[in-house]
């Protein structure tokens, strides 16, 4: 039951949507629409969990007030605000108004319930989620300049052509290297074009490889990790 | 209070101190209504992330945790109004859900069929989510068996099809390329080569079953040769990227929050 | 030689000062640069200009907030150059955190500079649908299984531009801007490469040089990072002369100012890096 069951629906479905793209007439295959339409369903269920997840551990870890337990009240309550005027004070004014609800005032009377702009959880979106999101992804600059110069020595021939492909793509990327040679913007896109592209396509082509086989061995029940223990 | 701290506190001060001037003075939004109060949060949240290049913190560590709970929740509300809703209960209960949640799911004022076969994905939903239950969470696993089973499939198809295939025919160029009047056109033809030789070698490189060694060393060897320009090509793109991102961040600090200068 | 072996740790804070001062000095005091448009830009452009008014565009915005400094302005001159061609636009969203970033590319764009272009008649946004690939695979099939409303809420059949739509052999061409999985890579795997849709890409830098293969074969042309997008919004500049007035504020090109000092200040660092190395092997040779 708790094995041979996921293994079994694995093979079924794995080999289903293999078959039906090899072998079976079109009219089978309009048979994968539905499945597909199931398994982004299933998938929507994978965000609930997750949120979940998130709000059973740091429940948790208020409760036995662990180490950092204070922080875990600023998950909560972005998790309670969030989902306050999202879905809790939503759901009700759509259902008083006809499905209407994102129009409305929520309680405080200038804040709206729902997911447009000018709602609560728009603002949180704005004001909480886009730059915290966006300057996580902005610190790394700092980083790889450090790692630029604490890391990128040139001790062989092959870590030259590292560099110097590096270094041509850091100039190719702004407009200063069209400025300083004309010759700089065709060679920036040849390197591109051809020579990175070259590597890249064999990268793909063995990655393409590993990603077939480990569906093999999904499908015929071979690597069950997924399953986990017991 | 050490010297370090000191210091620390004098530069708050110092910058508290520049931005009531500059909000006194009416250079600078001030933190009031939903717009003033958006854009100070947001200016608080992005020092607060920047603040961990000086090390690990209580700013940013507030930050962190209060991003976790506002994305956890966001995703799980925009999914359960654009999936859920119009995609599972709209087609189990379309009357139901029609006339309370989403009027938008009649056509022409006329609420869709029942599709009962939508209680399968509810199914394995419901499983899904039992891996929170402190009972028998395996049978999420039922649940994840359909995930992984149809994305196996799919992307064992995707894979093979376009990348796989895809990726030799994109190889699989002329030799020598001839213009209409029969010339070879030089360009294109060195082009191809240096692509035949280059996927040819580092797929050389990959190939593990032989050793190393002799003729095939030295073509695995041109093989690292290609794959290097590709990492370096790699560092050089992702070094534009990251700045980019910088840029966009620093020009919300100082043009968007501070106004020193004008878009 | 010990104050070799110290110079990583003296110089980590020096190289974060170094590159937030080059970078906020030119935002400060704006620096701009002309740009030369690659090829690549160049041919993505030209496909776009060469369909007639009235195509149908899906524009697949999938990326979030993380990338929006760099994709956003790639989307805005994707849906300036749509909106002037007169074609209908499709937007949708593979990520979560898409929907609000079509909204503001809408409000930024379309509602301010095109007052002409009307919701259901000119553009239409469907939203968000999760999915992945599966998702990409629906839309190639059928539309309207994944979608029965718009983004809007309104039924997908009682609006004028969608309901002539099946599935993704509908579009005459998919612009497909993207941050990640899933992206581009998934639009080409299980959409326009199975169908035989023309499909061409913006994406981030760090996406650009895995997406390369494709083309030209499977994928029209990419635009990779902010310097594409400058690139594309100098075409725009060039075709269209009213973008030359400074109140249309083309985003891209008024980053290459702080983007060309960061990389100049990283390939400073980068030699410098060697020159010390090289400095001590030649101490260590003497020695």
């Amino acid at each position: 039951m708790r094995r041979e069951i996921p293994l079994f629906l694995t093979f079924l479905f794995g080999t289903f949507f293999v078959a039906t793209f090899f072998f079976v007439p079109d009219r089978i295959k309009i048979f994968t629409e539905p499945v597909n339409d199931w398994l982004s369903i299933i998938i929507s269920f994978t965000y609930v969990l997750g949120f979940g997840n998130v709000v059973r551990i740091h429940s948790a870890k208020i409760a036995g007030r662990q180490p950092g337990w204070g922080y875990s009240i600023a998950t909560l309550a972005g998790v309670a605000v969030m989902i306050l005027y999202g879905m809790l004070l939503w759901i009700p004014a759509n259902v008083m108004h006809g499905g209407a609800g994102g129009a409305q005032k929520g309680p405080g009377g200038s804040w709206t319930t729902g997911m447009q702009p000018g709602s609560v959880f728009n603002w949180l979106y704005d004001a909480v989620y886009t730059p915290m999101q966006s300057t996580m992804f902005g610190l790394l600059a700092f980083f790889i300049s450090s790692a630029a110069f604490r890391a990128f020595r040139v001790r062989s021939f092959q870590a030259a052509l590292l560099a110097v492909t590096a270094l041509l793509l850091i100039l190719g990327g702004v407009p200063l290297g069209d400025k300083v040679w004309s010759g700089f913007g065709p060679l920036t896109a040849w390197t591109m074009g051809i020579l990175q592209n070259a590597g890249k396509r064999a990268i793909l082509i063995g990655a393409a490889l590993g990603a077939v086989s480990t569906g093999v061995k999904i499908i015929l029940g071979i690597e069950k990790s997924y399953l986990g223990g017991q | 209070m050490n010297r370090r701290r000191l210091i620390w506190a004098a530069v708050m001060l110092a910058a508290g101190a520049y931005l009531v001037l500059r909000i006194a003075t009416g250079k600078m939004q001030a933190p009031v209504g939903v717009k003033g109060v958006g854009i100070w949060f947001a200016a608080f949240m992005t020092l607060a992330i920047f603040s961990f290049l000086f090390g690990d913190n209580p700013a940013y560590k507030f930050a962190e945790h209060l991003f976790v709970g506002v994305s956890a929740a966001y995703w799980m509300v925009v999914t359960f109004w654009t999936a859920l809703v119009p995609n599972l209960f709209g087609k189990l209960f379309p009357d139901l859900v029609a006339t309370y949640l989403m009027p938008g799911l009649k056509e022409n004022g006329k609420a869709p069929e029942q599709d009962l076969f939508y209680l399968v994905p509810l199914v394995f939903g419901i499983l899904l989510l039992w891996r929170l239950s402190p009972k028998a969470p395996w049978l999420s696993r039922w649940a994840l068996a359909f995930i992984i089973g149809i994305t196996a499939g799919l992307r064992l198809i995707g894979f093979l099809s376009s990348d796989f295939i895809g990726q030799i025919r994109n190889t699989m160029v002329p030799f020598v390329v001839l213009s209409a009047d029969g010339g070879p056109l030089w360009g294109d033809t060195i082009n191809n080569l240096v692509t035949l030789v280059g996927v040819t070698t580092a797929l050389c490189y990959f190939y593990f079953s032989k050793e190393h060694d002799g003729v095939f060393g030295r073509i695995s060897r041109v093989g690292i040769w290609t794959l290097m320009i590709t990492f370096g090509a790699g560092f050089g793109y992702t070094v534009m990227g990251r700045v980019a991102l910088l840029v966009g961040r620093l020009q919300f600090l100082l043009i968007d929050w501070l106004r020193l200068a004008s878009p | 030689m010990p104050a070799r072996l110290r110079l990583p740790e003296l110089n980590r804070q020096f190289v974060f000062g170094l590159i937030a001062v080059v970078v906020c000095i030119p935002i400060l005091w704006k620096f701009s640069f002309r740009e030369y448009p690659s090829p690549m830009v160049r041919k993505v452009f030209d496909k776009v200009q060469s369909l007639p008014a009235g195509s149908k565009v899906l524009l697949a915005l999938d990326y979030d907030p993380g990338a929006e400094a760099e994709l956003q302005p790639m989307a805005r001159a994707f849906l300036r150059h749509c909106a002037e061609r007169k074609m209908k636009i499709y937007f949708m969203t593979l990520w979560a955190t898409g929907p609000p970033v079509i909204t503001r590319a809408i409000e930024d764009v379309l509602v301010p500079e095109f007052p002409g272009y009307r919701y259901g008649r000119d553009y239409v946004t469907l939203g968000f649908k999760p999915g992945n690939e599966a998702a990409v695979a629906i839309i190639a099939s059928d539309l309207k299984k994944l979608f029965t409303t718009d983004g809007r809420g309104t039924n997908i059949n009682d609006i004028e531009m969608t309901r002539p739509i099946r599935n993704i052999r509908s579009f005459d061409i998919v612009l497909s801007v993207s941050a990640g999985f899933p992206g581009t890579k998934e639009w080409i795997q299980y959409g326009t490469d199975p169908a035989g849709i023309p499909i061409a890409a913006g994406m981030t830098a760090v996406q650009a040089p895995l997406n390369y293969p494709y083309y030209p074969r499977q994928l029209l042309g990419l635009l990779g990072g902010i310097k594409a997008a400058a690139e594309y919004e100098a075409l725009l500049k060039e075709t269209y002369q009213k973008y030359n007035d400074p109140k249309y504020h083309l985003e891209a090109t008024a980053r290459m100012g702080p983007q060309t000092w960061a990389h100049l200040a990283i390939i400073g660092l980068i030699i410098l890096g060697n020159l010390t190395t090289l400095l001590a092997r030649a101490g260590r040779g003497r020695n």
